[in-house]
């Protein structure tokens, strides 16, 4: 079916894909995210967040708010959106949306286990599952006291009964085995997911299982170094891998004997892909590694969309507005804790289209390349002494004018210069379009 | 003032003022010891509101670093990270045991936090809850509980801290009122009693002084008067035996006409 979606895709599909393109521009803008770092209170996030998409989710809420309320409402928008492009499939698209949700439902189904097992309220604990992994039966969970029961009177009925073919064998149910069991349920989904997405075929699948092997991947390496100085053995954590993706068979071999994170490295640094994510951390350190693999799973879901007529964007729309609502967790956490200066670390801003964000009006264009914030710092550095002709274009915060390079590496050309100015201390931050950037006071 | 006007209800007696006396020492001693116990307690209190301070500081950072690791760790292993955990706990690891130390013989409570082994998640021996987020955050929510642990050190340690220096503030409070009862009251109340028994003697002694000398003054008296009767009675002696010598006393003359004019009522004259 390769290469011939583009004839019949748009048939069934075309409308939601629209959709979710459509969707995927109300993704919040560096703008929004650097407008948002500079919040001084929650009250103050909520009031930029009303400017954006996330507006009529959050324009009630009374004014004492919290964090959780923040991310509530805005997981609310992403249920409500995914209800409705639920509503609009037809078959394929209906199942692999279906299948985008199985992740979620694994895990509410384990929180309604592990809950049952140390007698909670059942209501409690439906509170508390993830609105995007509900099924009609979630309640009748706690009824089960053995994962027999489990099996035979609630599971087999959901998409997930063959997932759990594999772990039935565990008759105990206490929190080691609970842990491995959602690990294990989340292998054979990502399992199950893939081989769907091979099923389905033409760029879906290509595209699909290439996110679905990083995620195979990354599982991996993460249940490698958290289960480092546990009791897992290294046996049970080579079940726990699955059996796709970049690093299988022979990366598996050699992660389920590492002892430490670099040996981790040392096995993750013979795969090209990995290499960057590695190079970023430093020996020793394995805090910031989440991040990293968020990052690049941000890159590579962004990626998806620079291709048409397949399903893996409505993965990766799913999946960007979950990072976008944990960016937004990430600064309200901060805004409230007041520790503003860590703001930075852990959001991953999302681009949201592939050409240059700031679009200079009038003036030299198509001479303006893409500038991605996270560069800047890295990009040469040139001196713009000023003299710009005239300002083309001002926005909410800053504005654009065309400036005549003097020194620098850029020596003699126009280019455009963003220009940020920040009250407080009378600093004026030129942007270049360039990519180079420099402080002038 | 009242109580320097004020004394015992006691009879002035040597015996008392020996009493009273022996009560003014031990008055005295317990006075210096228990201003060296306020004293002893003061040092310590003292040393704790140091402590208290240091713990109070340390508490603000520990908390805040403890809520910020709690926020890394949700954003890493998803906000549902924390009902996992949530619905995972069984009892509490960490307890606190108290126990009392004695300053100045003042029982202070002491808190020390230790690990349970028995009662399951906590330390690296035991796996369970190391697993939580196995496949996303385990190290986050590892960092996490390291911090929240922390957290809890601290707090145990200025519970005890701030337990310990409300009982301190109240023994203080007890002995600093006995040590100023004693010297303000009590010892005062003591001395003017016994300088009231003191006058009191004095007081008795010198009437028996005055009496002594008026008794002196009296027998004196009467001893002058004996020997001034001695003498008339000698001299009367001698009259009467001049009068005898003439033939009839003069006095028994007069006594007959005397005698007879009383006894006798029918002789007329």
């Amino acid at each position: 079916m390769y290469g011939w979606e583009m004839l019949s895709f748009n048939i069934h599909d075309g409308f939601l894909e629209a959709i979710v393109r459509g969707n995927r521009s109300g993704l919040l803008t560096a703008a929004d995210y650097n407008n948002l770092c500079q919040c001084e209170n929650l009250d103050d996030v909520k009031m930029h967040l009303t400017a954006t998409e996330y507006g009529p989710y959050l324009q009630n809420e009374p004014s004492p708010l919290h964090t959780t309320t923040i991310v509530e409402k805005c997981t609310l928008k992403l249920v409500d959106e995914y209800k409705h492009m639920m509503c609009q499939a037809t078959e394929p698209l209906c199942t692999f949306l279906q299948y985008i949700t199985y992740g979620h439902m694994i895990d509410n189904v384990v929180l309604i286990v592990t809950g049952t097992l140390h007698e909670r309220d059942v209501n409690e604990l439906l509170e508390k599952c993830h609105p995007l992994g509900m099924f009609d039966s979630i309640a009748s969970l706690a009824v089960a006291q053995n994962m027999h029961e489990l099996y035979r009177l609630v599971l087999v009925d959901t998409p997930l009964a063959p997932y759990f073919s594999e772990c039935i064998t565990s008759e105990d149910l206490d929190d080691m085995n609970i842990e491995i069991m959602r690990n294990t349920l989340y292998k054979a989904y990502l399992e199950d997911f893939y081989k769907f997405c091979e099923k389905l075929g033409g760029a879906t699948a290509e595209i699909m299982c290439d996110l679905l092997s990083f995620e195979a991947d990354r599982r991996a390496v993460s249940i490698t170094i958290n289960s480092i100085g546990t009791e897992l053995t290294r046996d049970d954590r080579r079940k726990l891998y699955s059996n796709f993706g970049l690093l299988y068979p022979y990366g598996h071999e050699e992660l389920a004997v590492c002892e430490d994170v670099d040996q981790v490295r040392g096995v993750m640094e013979k795969y090209p892909p990995y290499q960057s994510i590695f190079a970023k951390i430093s020996y020793g350190e394995s805090q910031m590694l989440d991040k990293a693999f968020y990052e690049e799973e941000v890159r590579r879901l962004c990626l998806s969309f620079e291709q048409q007529f397949h399903y893996a964007v409505f993965f990766a729309y799913i999946r960007l507005r979950e990072q976008e609502i944990r960016n937004l967790m990430w600064i309200s956490e901060c805004v409230a804790q007041n520790q503003k200066n860590r703001v930075h670390d852990s959001v991953i801003r999302i681009r949201r289209c592939g050409g240059p964000q700031a679009t200079v009006r009038g003036g030299k264009q198509q001479e303006v390349a893409a500038n991605d914030e996270d560069e800047w710092p890295a990009a040469p550095r040139a001196m713009v002494t000023s003299s710009w002709a005239r300002r083309w274009g001002g926005g909410h915060f800053g504005h654009t004018c065309s400036a005549f390079v003097k020194k620098g590496e850029y020596k003699g050309q126009t280019v455009a210069v963003k220009i940020i100015a920040k009250v407080k201390d009378y600093l004026i931050q030129f942007h270049c379009i360039r990519g180079f950037w420099l402080l002038d006071k | 003032m009242s109580g320097q006007t004020q004394r015992l209800n006691v009879v002035p007696t040597v015996t008392m003022l020996g009493v009273m006396k022996a009560r003014l020492i031990g008055a005295t001693r317990g006075h210096a010891l228990l201003k060296k116990k306020s004293d002893a307690l003061t040092v310590q209190f003292r040393a704790i509101l140091k402590k208290i301070v240091a713990a109070k500081e340390s508490m603000g950072e520990a908390m805040r670093a403890s809520s910020f690791s709690l926020a890394e760790a949700k954003y890493v292993a998803g906000d549902g990270v924390r009902h996992v955990v949530l619905q995972s706990v069984r009892s509490a690891s960490l307890r606190v045991r108290s126990h009392q130390e004695n300053v100045a013989g003042v029982k202070l409570p002491k808190f020390t936090h230790f690990v349970d082994p028995a009662a399951g998640s906590a330390g690296p021996s035991n796996a369970s809850p190391s697993l939580t987020g196995l496949a996303r955050g385990g190290q986050q929510v590892a960092a996490c509980r390291a911090a929240h642990v922390k957290a809890i050190e601290v707090l145990v340690e200025l519970a005890s801290l701030q337990t310990s220096f409300l009982t301190l503030d109240e023994a203080i409070k007890t002995t600093n009122r006995r040590v100023n009862a004693l010297e303000n009251v009590v010892k005062p109340r003591l001395e003017n009693t016994i300088s009231y028994i003191k006058g009191e003697l004095d007081e008795l002694e010198r009437e028996d002084f005055f009496r002594l000398k008026k008794i002196q003054g009296y027998k004196k008296r009467e001893i002058e008067r004996q020997m001034a009767a001695a003498k008339q009675f000698a001299e009367e002696q001698l009259a009467e035996e001049v009068a005898l010598k003439r033939g009839i006393s003069v006095g028994a003359a007069t006594n007959m006409l005397v005698a007879g004019g009383e006894r006798d009522e029918d002789i007329i004259f």
